[in-house]
């Protein structure tokens, strides 16, 4: 699985992008991922799902860590670009209402703020 | 499916080695086995794909726990509109109703429980689950109709 970090800085918003299978043999990388991006003092992060196509429980897994640790410091974990395969584990599990999900960065903005981000100028 | 030593549908067999890394081969093996039933729904297909994951994930895990280096036998059998799966390993057994329940997805202390949803989810997705479990190991059944509708 491939792992990218990236900070919008207009957002102020960490995102976390994965891509591939989100099982077992991806666990390992994607916790220790996770725990850097709380650890340097992200209390929200957005998890970018546009590329994972599959997930299994080992997944969902490190997702309910991270959407723990981020509430212990008075954030959330959004979900972006949810696939058909990712949306029907989520509603199968009823995990889906624990984790808000968004179409973008800026549309999580608006979910976690309440309020529109600025305008890209 | 089977009567006796009579195999009367398909038999697809599969060895292989208890690390994460053979677990995507065993779904991608498994699901186009599944799906050469031109009858076969593909959010079926889907299910059985992720419950196929939950079972060899555990016996993955259950090896490794053990430290064996057997490897994790997968067989699927397919008649009609069936699949049948079972996976089976020769890891040291667990107790499957000391299992802890899940808390519901509204509670506090649903996001305390990051393991545990295997097994449930193999139950939630296909028609049958069984499990045969004992000090020299885990077999795990799972059969589903791949032209009904999910559950």
């Amino acid at each position: 699985m491939q792992i990218t970090r990236r900070t919008d800085a207009l957002l102020e918003m960490m995102i976390v992008r994965l891509s591939g299978d989100f099982d077992l043999g991806a666990v390992a990388s994607v916790r220790s991922a996770f725990h850097e991006v709380v650890a340097d003092g992200w209390s929200t992060v957005l998890v970018d799902l546009e590329e994972v196509s599959f997930i299994d429980s080992a997944g969902l897994g490190i997702l309910i860590g991270l959407a723990r640790r981020c509430r212990e410091n008075g954030g959330t974990c959004v979900l972006l670009g949810v696939q058909d395969g990712v949306a029907r584990l989520l509603e199968v599990t009823g995990l889906d209402g624990l984790f808000p999900s968004a179409e973008s960065a800026e549309a999580a903005a608006v979910l976690v703020t309440g309020q529109a981000s600025a305008p890209t100028p | 499916m089977t009567a006796g030593n009579t195999i009367t549908g398909d038999e697809v067999i599969l060895r292989v080695p208890a690390k994460s890394d053979y677990v995507a081969l065993v779904r991608v093996v498994l699901a186009a086995a599944a799906a050469i039933d031109p009858d076969s729904r593909d959010d079926r297909v889907e299910d059985l794909r992720v419950a196929v994951s939950e079972a060899v994930t555990n016996a993955v895990e259950s090896h490794k726990a053990a430290g064996t280096d057997s490897h994790v036998e997968v067989r699927c059998y397919t008649e009609g509109h069936s699949v049948e799966v079972t996976v089976r390993d020769r890891g040291p057994g667990f107790d499957p109703d000391s299992v802890p329940v899940v808390p519901d997805a509204e509670s506090p202390e649903r996001l305390f429980f990051e393991n545990g949803l295997g097994l449930p989810l193999m139950r939630r997705l296909v028609d049958k689950t069984d499990i045969e479990t004992g000090d020299d190991g885990t077999l795990v059944r799972l059969v589903i109709d791949t032209s009904t509708s999910p559950k």
